[in-house]
C-alpha cells in the first residue's frame, strides 16, 4: 500500500524534471580569484553589498532516534561600501514551542580581508529571546571594511517538519548565484509554489533511492532530490507608494507540508485539495467549532436583535451591535486559539473572534451567512492554484440577502455596513460554505469615495479679506477616515489643525455637522471662514483653491516596477462661487483643463466661468475611477496628479480695479 | 452577633477599596487638559548596603482616553543584576471595581535592546492591555531588588504632560551608616513636602494639575518637580565606587572602568606611528589617526553587564574592528597616545535637546562617550562612532552642553563646542532663468557649522535620497526636477559646497498676460509658530543660524515688471531679517536676503513678538512679483 502510493507521485515528479547545470558548491573558506577581485556590481551600481553565492540544503536525518529536519546554509557576501556594513550583521531566527526547539548545531563565520581570514569567536554569537515562540542567534563579522567578503555556514536542526523553510531568492541586495537543494523522503509531501517574475536557471528533480533509513525499519525510503537555482538576481526594491504587499512580487519558493506518511503506517493529511480542507473545517478544527456557538450567542443578546425587521434590517442591526460591543485588540488571530465566548464576555478580541461572533449572531438570526478567509493587503494574495492555508491570515463574514452579497468585518466602529476596512481590500477570499463546497469570492470595494468642497466666497477689497462658507462633504472611505478624526479629536483642536494646514491667515469662525445632508456613507460639515492678507495691489490676485486636497504628487519616480493600487476608487471635487468685488472687473481666469486616462480610468477637469450675475463659478474634479492600475498607467497617473497639484497651487483669478 | 459584625465590616472595607479609585472621586479640575490622572504613585527604596537595594512601588493611574494609556507605564526593566520579585496589575472600571488581573507571567517579556545594538542583556516585562472603555484604572504593584545602587532613582512627582497627580510619594530608607546626597529641583513651585523620618526621608506631593506642552518649551525635566539621589558608596554591575564630586566620579570611571584597557599590539602602534612619521603639527596627526579609525572600524554595540559602562579593550577593538561609543573612543585614545597625544574620554548626554550633565549633582548620567583632545591653543573634539564626520566637528548630537572629561586626575565638567549663529551659515547663490512656462536654476550652497550637520550626510547618499531630500526641502515647488547635484564635503574646512541644477514647470502662476512668482524660490522659511493662547513658559531656542541668499533672476523676453517686492529690514532680539530686490536691467533682478536667527531663552511674554517675526519672514518669503506682457 505504502509503496504503491509512493510510486505514483514519484512518477509525476519525474515527468516535470527539467535539468540544467548547477554551480558546484564551494568548500567553506575558499575564495576564488574572481570573487576576491570583484569590486563593483555592474548590473546595479547602487548595490551596497552583493551575495557572491548562497546555498541552502534541506534534508531529514535521524539523530538520537528522532527525525530532524536539517537546514544547512552557506553564504558569501561581498561588502561593497560602508552603507553595506549592515549586511555583516546576521540574525538567524529560531522557532520553539513549549517542549521543542530549533537549534543551531554548527556554525562558522569568517571575514576575508586581503588574504587574511578573521573568524567570529564562539563567545561572539549571541542568542536572544524575542518572545514566547522565537529566539534568534545574532552575530556580526570582525574586520569589516569596504571590499571584504563575509562568509558563514551553519546547520540548523529542527523538530518541526512543517517548518520546512522555502527559499528566498530575492532580498534587498543582489545575488550572483543562489541555490536551494532539498532531499525529501517520500513520506513527506509538500506543496510548493514559485513566486515572483524571475526565472529559475536550474530546476531539477530526481529520485535518490534508499536515501533515508529509519532505525528499526527494514524498508529504506526513496527521496526526491530538488535543486532550484537563480543567477544574477536583482535586489528587491519595495519602496513604491501605493503598492500591494511586496510578498506578491519577491522571488522565492514556498513549501507547505501537505501529507506525512508515518513509517509505522497511517497518513496525516495536512492540506491538499479544497475538498479536503472543507471537510476538515466542517468536522473539526478550532474555527469550525467556534462557528457553532449559535445558542450561546442567541442567549447573550436581546432577542429582538435576532428577530425584528426584514433580513437586511436584522443584518444591519447585528453588525452595528457587534461593532459596538467589541474592542478590537489589533490582532488578526485566524489560526490562534480562538475563544469567542470568552471574547464576547470580555468585550474585546481578535478580528477572528469578533467576526466569528458576528457570523454566529447572523446565523442565529436565520440569515444565510458564511465565513470568508482572506489575506490582508500587507500579507499578499492567497495562491489560487492549491490551498495554502498559511496564505490566509484574516476572516470576515459573507451574508447573502436576496440577490445581494455583503462582506462584513466588525472590527472598525466607523465602517458602514457592507464596507470592509482598508487592510481587507485584497482582491478576493475563499468562502467556506458549510453546506456546500467552498469557493473564491471577489472583494469589490465601495465605489464612491470622495472629498468634495462646495464653497461660496466674497472679497472685501477694502480690508484685503476673503469671507465665505464652505461645505466639506466626505463619502465612502473618506467619510470613515473623517469620522475617525472627528471622534478622536476635540472640536477646537480639529479646527486649529485645519487652520494650520491651510494658512496662518485662515480663520474658521464656525463649524457644524449638517446631519440633514449626511448618512451612513456621507458626512457634510459646514464652515464659515475668513482669510486675511489677500495678495492685492491695484489688482487682486486670488488663488481660488483656498482649500487644497493635497500639495504634492505622490508619484515622483521616473519609472514604476509594480502595479499601482489605491485600494478603492476616489474623487476630489471643488465647486466654488466667488463674487466679483464691487469696483473690480475680472481681468483673467485660469485656463480650462480636461485630461483623461484611457478606458475611463481617470479624469481631471477644471472649468472657470463668469455666470453673468456678478460671480465666477469654478468646477474642479479629479477622479480615479479604478482601485488598481497596471504599470502602463503610471505615466498617465503621474501626469494627472501633476495637473491636479498644479491646478490647486498655480491657478489665479485676477480682478482689476475699475 | 460577632460574625455578622465581621461580615459587615468586611463588606464595608471591600466597598471602600472598590470605590477608592472610582472615577467620580477625581476633582473635576484635575480632568482639565488631562489624558490621565495619577491617583497614587508611591515608591520606597530600601538600601541595605552599598550593593543591595530593594524598590517597592505602587502606581495607580486612571486613564481618561486613548492618549492617556501611555501614562500607565506598566513596565519593569531587568537584567542580570536586577531581579523582579513581584509584579501585578489590576484593572478597575470607572466605578473602581476590579475587572481584570494580570500576574507576572501575563506580562510580556522581551529584550530591551535598542535600535543599533547587536546584543544586550537588558530586558523588559510589560503589560499589554486593550481597554474596552474609558475611563479605566490600572493598579500596578511591583518590587525588585538590585545590586546596582548607582541607579538610585530620580523621582519625578509628575512624569509627563497632560497628566494630573493626586498623590506622589517617595521614601528613601537606609541605615545612617550609608551616606547619600540629594538634590531637589523645582519643588518650590509645586506642592511637595519633605519630611525626615527615622530611617531616611519622605517626599510627598499632592494635587498637581496637568501641564500642557508648548512649542519651544524648556525641557520637561527642567521645570518639573523632581528629586535626585545618589549614594556616596555605590555599586555598578559588580564594580564598587565612591563619589561626592564630579572630580571623584570621573576618577572612579578612570580607575575602575578605563585604566588598563588602552593597551595596543606593538604592530598596531608601529602602524599608526608610521602613518604620522615626519608630521609635526599635532592637529594634522590627530586628523590622520582619526581617519585611520574611521577607515578601519564601525559602530557595533554589545552591552552586557559592566560592558554597558566599561569599554571593550583597545586590543579587542583592534582585533574585531568594531565597537560601541565607549570602545571606539577608548581605542582612538589609545592610538593617539601611541603617537604622543594625550586625550580625554568624555561622557555626554547625547541628543539634539542639548541636555547638560547636572553640574551640581555628580551621579551616573549621560548616554554616550566621545573624545576631547586639548591642544595648546584649542580643543579638538572627536566623534569616534562615525565614519563620515570630519575630525573636530561637533554636531547637534554633542554640541554646547556640560560634559564630563575623565582622566587620571579625575573628572572635570567642561562645555562642549558651541557654534555661533554666524558660524552656522548657509550661503546660497543662484542664477534663475524664468521662462513662460518653465524655470531653470543653477545654484551653489555653502554650509558650515550646525548647517553643515544637516548636509554632510548627503555626500554619501544615493542620488535617489538626495532627490528626496531636495524635493522635501522645496515642497512648495511642484514638479521640481533635480537635474544635477554635486557635493564636495571639504573635511579640512568643515564645509559642504553643493552645485545643483534644477528645473520646474510647477512654480509660475499664469493669469492672462501676467506671470506671478515668488523670487525666493530656493530658501524659504515657511514655519509659523502656533497662534498664542496663554503662554506659560519661556521660549527656548537652542541653536541659531545665518542664511544668506543672492539670486540673479532673468525674466522672460517680452515681459516687464508690474509689481515687485518692497524692501524689508527687521531687527529684534530674535534675529535679523533683510530682503531686497533690485532691478539690474530690463530683464534682470537681483534678489538679496539675509536671515539671522539667534539662540537664547526669551521671556514668555515675548511669544507673540516671536510669532510675528516668524510670520513676517514666512509671508515675505512667499511674496510674489508680478510680470506683465509688454
Amino acid at each position: 500500500m505504502f509503496n504503491t502510493i509512493r510510486k505514483k507521485y514519484y512518477l509525476i515528479f519525474i515527468l516535470c524534471t527539467l535539468s540544467l547545470v548547477a554551480q558546484e558548491k564551494p568548500e567553506f573558506g575558499t575564495i576564488s580569484q574572481s570573487e576576491s577581485s570583484f569590486t563593483s556590481y555592474d548590473k546595479d551600481k547602487e548595490a551596497t553589498a552583493v551575495y557572491l553565492s548562497e546555498y541552502g540544503h534541506n534534508y531529514f536525518d535521524v539523530r538520537d532516534s528522532y527525525i530532524w529536519l536539517i537546514t544547512k546554509y552557506h553564504a558569501k557576501v561581498k561588502i561593497l561600501n560602508k552603507d553595506g556594513f549592515k549586511h555583516a550583521d546576521i540574525e538567524i531566527p529560531l522557532y520553539h514551542s513549549k517542549k521543542n526547539k530549533e537549534k543551531i548545531v554548527k556554525i562558522k563565520a569568517v571575514t576575508h580581508n586581503n588574504g587574511m581570514s578573521i573568524p567570529v569567536k564562539t563567545a561572539e554569537f549571541y542568542e536572544e529571546e524575542i518572545n514566547e515562540k522565537w529566539t534568534q542567534l545574532k552575530f556580526t563579522f570582525p574586520n569589516v571594511q569596504e571590499g571584504v567578503i563575509v562568509e558563514y555556514e551553519y546547520e540548523m536542526q529542527s523538530p518541526f517538519h512543517f517548518n520546512f523553510q522555502g527559499w528566498e531568492f530575492q532580498t534587498d541586495i543582489p545575488k550572483l548565484y543562489s541555490e536551494f537543494y532539498a532531499e525529501i523522503p517520500g513520506n513527506w509531501l509538500y506543496n510548493r509554489s514559485i513566486i515572483g517574475s524571475l526565472k529559475l536557471s536550474v530546476d531539477e528533480s530526481r529520485i535518490i533511492s534508499s536515501c533515508f533509513k529509519f532505525p528499526g525499519l527494514e524498508q529504506d525510503s526513496d527521496c526526491e532530490a530538488l535543486r532550484y537555482a537563480m543567477k544574477d538576481i536583482p535586489a528587491f526594491k519595495d519602496s513604491e507608494k501605493y503598492m500591494l504587499s511586496a510578498n506578491n512580487y519577491r522571488s522565492r519558493i514556498e513549501f507547505e507540508l501537505s501529507e506525512y506518511k508515518s513509517f509505522y503506517g497511517g497518513t496525516d493529511k495536512y492540506t491538499k485539495t479544497w475538498k479536503a480542507v472543507d471537510r476538515e473545517f466542517k468536522t473539526d478544527g478550532d474555527l469550525g467549532v467556534q462557528l457553532k456557538k449559535k445558542n450561546f450567542f442567541s442567549k447573550s443578546v436581546d432577542p429582538g436583535l435576532l428577530t425584528q425587521g426584514d433580513d437586511l434590517t436584522k443584518a444591519k442591526n447585528i453588525y452595528e451591535f457587534v461593532k459596538n460591543h467589541f474592542i478590537w485588540n489589533e490582532e488578526y488571530g485566524v489560526w490562534n486559539d480562538n475563544k469567542v465566548k470568552n471574547a464576547f464576555d470580555q468585550k474585546k478580541g481578535s478580528a477572528a473572534e469578533i467576526n466569528i461572533s458576528l457570523i454566529n449572531l447572523l446565523n442565529a438570526a436565520g440569515l444565510n451567512v458564511n465565513m470568508m478567509l482572506l489575506a490582508t493587503r500587507n500579507k499578499g494574495l492567497p495562491k489560487k492554484t492549491h490551498p495554502v492555508m498559511s496564505d490566509f491570515n484574516y476572516l470576515i463574514a459573507k451574508v447573502d440577502i436576496g440577490e445581494k452579497a455583503y462582506l462584513l468585518d466588525a472590527t472598525n466602529k466607523y465602517m458602514p455596513f457592507g464596507m470592509l476596512p482598508y487592510h481587507s481590500l485584497n482582491y478576493y477570499g475563499r468562502v467556506m460554505d458549510f453546506d456546500n463546497d467552498s469557493y473564491w469570492f471577489d472583494i469589490v470595494p465601495e465605489k464612491s469615495n470622495a472629498i468634495m468642497l462646495r464653497a461660496q466666497m466674497t472679497i472685501d477689497a477694502s480690508e484685503k479679506k476673503l469671507t465665505g462658507v464652505f461645505d466639506l462633504i466626505n463619502t465612502g472611505y473618506k467619510k470613515v477616515a473623517q469620522d475617525e478624526v472627528l471622534s478622536t479629536t476635540k472640536e477646537d483642536s480639529y479646527i486649529e489643525r485645519l487652520e494650520e494646514e491651510i494658512s496662518d491667515d485662515f480663520h474658521i469662525m464656525s463649524h457644524e455637522k449638517k446631519l440633514k445632508y449626511s448618512d451612513e456613507k456621507k458626512l457634510t460639515e459646514r464652515f464659515n471662514f475668513e482669510m486675511e492678507n489677500l495678495f492685492q495691489e491695484d489688482n487682486i490676485y486670488l488663488n481660488p483653491f483656498v482649500l487644497k486636497f493635497f500639495d504634492n504628487n505622490p508619484f515622483t519616480a521616473s519609472e514604476r516596477t509594480y502595479p499601482i493600487d489605491f485600494g478603492y476608487p476616489m474623487r476630489y471635487q471643488y465647486v466654488l462661487n466667488v463674487k466679483i468685488p464691487d469696483g473690480y472687473n475680472v481681468k483673467s481666469i485660469p485656463e480650462n483643463k480636461n485630461f483623461s486616462l484611457p478606458d475611463n480610468g481617470g479624469v481631471l477637469k477644471l472649468n472657470v466661468s463668469d455666470n453673468n450675475s456678478g460671480a465666477l463659478n469654478l468646477f474642479f474634479t479629479f477622479d480615479l475611477n479604478s482601485a488598481h492600475y497596471n504599470n502602463g498607467y503610471y505615466e498617465g497617473l503621474k501626469q494627472l496628479f501633476s495637473e491636479a497639484v498644479k491646478s490647486q497651487s498655480q491657478s489665479l483669478i485676477v480682478f482689476e480695479k475699475i | 452577633m460577632r460574625l455578622s459584625f465581621f461580615l459587615f465590616f468586611f463588606a464595608i472595607t471591600h466597598i471602600a477599596i472598590a470605590q477608592k479609585y472610582s472615577f467620580s472621586k477625581i476633582e473635576p479640575s484635575f480632568l482639565k487638559n488631562s489624558d490621565a490622572v495619577v491617583r497614587l504613585d508611591e515608591s520606597t527604596v530600601l538600601v541595605k548596603s552599598s550593593d543591595f537595594m530593594e524598590v517597592t512601588s505602587k502606581r495607580v493611574v486612571t486613564v481618561l482616553n486613548e492618549s492617556g494609556s501611555k501614562h500607565v507605564n506598566a513596565k519593569v526593566f531587568y537584567d542580570n543584576e536586577t531581579s523582579i520579585k513581584d509584579l501585578e496589575a489590576i484593572i478597575l472600571d470607572a466605578n473602581g471595581k476590579e475587572i481584570e488581573k494580570f500576574k507576572e507571567k501575563d506580562f510580556i517579556d522581551q529584550t530591551a535592546t535598542g535600535e543599533g545594538t547587536l546584543y544586550s542583556d537588558s530586558r523588559v516585562k510589560y503589560l499589554r492591555y486593550t481597554p474596552t472603555k474609558y475611563p479605566y484604572t490600572v493598579v500596578l504593584t511591583e518590587k525588585h531588588t538590585t545590586s546596582d545602587t548607582a541607579f538610585m532613582p530620580r523621582w519625578f512627582f509628575m512624569d509627563g504632560y497632560r497628566l494630573s497627580v493626586e498623590k506622589s510619594e517617595f521614601n528613601l530608607n537606609l541605615p545612617s551608616t550609608i551616606k547619600y546626597r540629594y538634590k531637589e529641583n523645582n519643588l518650590a513651585d509645586y506642592n511637595v513636602i519633605r519630611s525626615e523620618i527615622e530611617s531616611g526621608v519622605n517626599y510627598t506631593a499632592v494635587n498637581l494639575k496637568a501641564l500642557e506642552s508648548e512649542d519651544f518649551d524648556p525641557e520637561f525635566i527642567e521645570f518639573a518637580p523632581n528629586v535626585q539621589f545618589a549614594l556616596e558608596d555605590f555599586h555598578l554591575k559588580g564594580v564598587e565606587g565612591h563619589a561626592t564630586s564630579w572630580k571623584e566620579f570621573g576618577g572612579w570611571i578612570y580607575n575602575s572602568l578605563l585604566k588598563g584597557r588602552g593597551e595596543l599590539n606593538a604592530s598596531t602602534i608601529q602602524k599608526v606611528q608610521t602613518l604620522v612619521r615626519g608630521i609635526e603639527d599635532p592637529k594634522e596627526k590627530i586628523k590622520i589617526v582619526y581617519q585611520f579609525v574611521q577607515d578601519n572600524t564601525r559602530y557595533i554595540s554589545v552591552q552586557m553587564g559592566i560592558g554597558g559602562w566599561e569599554p571593550i579593550s583597545a586590543i579587542e577593538v583592534d582585533r574585531v574592528k568594531y565597537g560601541d561609543c565607549k570602545g571606539l573612543t577608548n581605542y582612538t585614545m589609545a592610538l593617539l597616545k601611541a603617537v604622543g597625544i594625550e586625550s580625554y574620554y568624555t561622557i555626554v548626554s547625547a541628543g539634539p535637546n542639548m541636555r547638560s550633565l547636572d553640574y551640581d549633582f555628580p551621579s551616573l548620567q549621560g548616554n554616550h562617550a566621545f573624545l576631547n583632545v586639548p591642544l595648546v591653543d584649542e580643543e579638538i573634539w572627536l566623534e569616534c562612532t562615525s565614519q563620515v564626520v570630519p575630525a573636530n566637528f561637533s554636531g547637534t548630537f554633542t554640541d554646547n552642553r556640560y560634559v564630563l572629561k575623565v582622566g587620571p586626575d579625575g573628572g572635570e565638567m567642561v562645555k562642549s563646542r558651541q557654534y555661533t549663529s554666524e558660524q552656522s551659515k548657509q550661503m546660497t547663490t543662484a542664477n534663475i532663468i524664468i521662462g513662460e512656462s518653465e524655470i531653470n536654476a543653477q545654484l551653489k550652497i555653502k554650509s558650515t557649522g550646525i548647517q553643515y550637520n544637516q548636509k554632510y550626510g548627503l555626500s554619501n547618499d544615493s542620488k535617489e535620497d538626495v532627490e528626496k531630500y531636495y524635493k522635501r526641502h522645496w515642497d512648495y515647488i511642484n514638479d521640481v526636477h533635480i537635474l544635477n547635484h554635486d557635493i564636495v564635503n571639504d573635511k579640512d574646512n568643515i564645509e559642504t559646497i553643493e552645485n545643483i541644477d534644477i528645473k520646474t514647470s510647477g512654480y509660475l502662476s499664469k493669469a492672462g498676460d501676467r506671470l506671478l512668482f515668488a523670487p525666493n524660490m530656493l530658501n524659504r522659511n515657511e514655519y509659523v509658530p502656533k497662534r498664542d493662547k496663554e503662554r506659560n513658559r519661556d521660549i527656548v531656542i537652542n541653536r541659531g543660524y545665518l542664511d544668506e541668499d543672492e539670486f540673479i533672476i532673468e525674466i522672460p523676453n517680452g515681459y516687464e515688471i508690474e509689481s515687485s517686492l518692497k524692501p524689508v529690514k527687521l531687527k529684534n532680539d530674535f534675529g535679523e531679517f533683510e530682503v531686497n530686490v533690485e532691478q539690474l536691467s530690463e530683464s534682470t533682478l537681483h534678489f538679496k536676503r539675509r536671515l539671522l536667527m539667534k539662540p537664547g531663552k526669551f521671556s514668555k511674554t515675548s511669544y507673540n513678538d516671536y510669532r510675528d517675526f516668524r510670520k513676517t519672514i514666512s509671508r515675505v518669503d512667499a511674496s510674489k512679483i508680478v510680470l506683465i506682457k509688454i
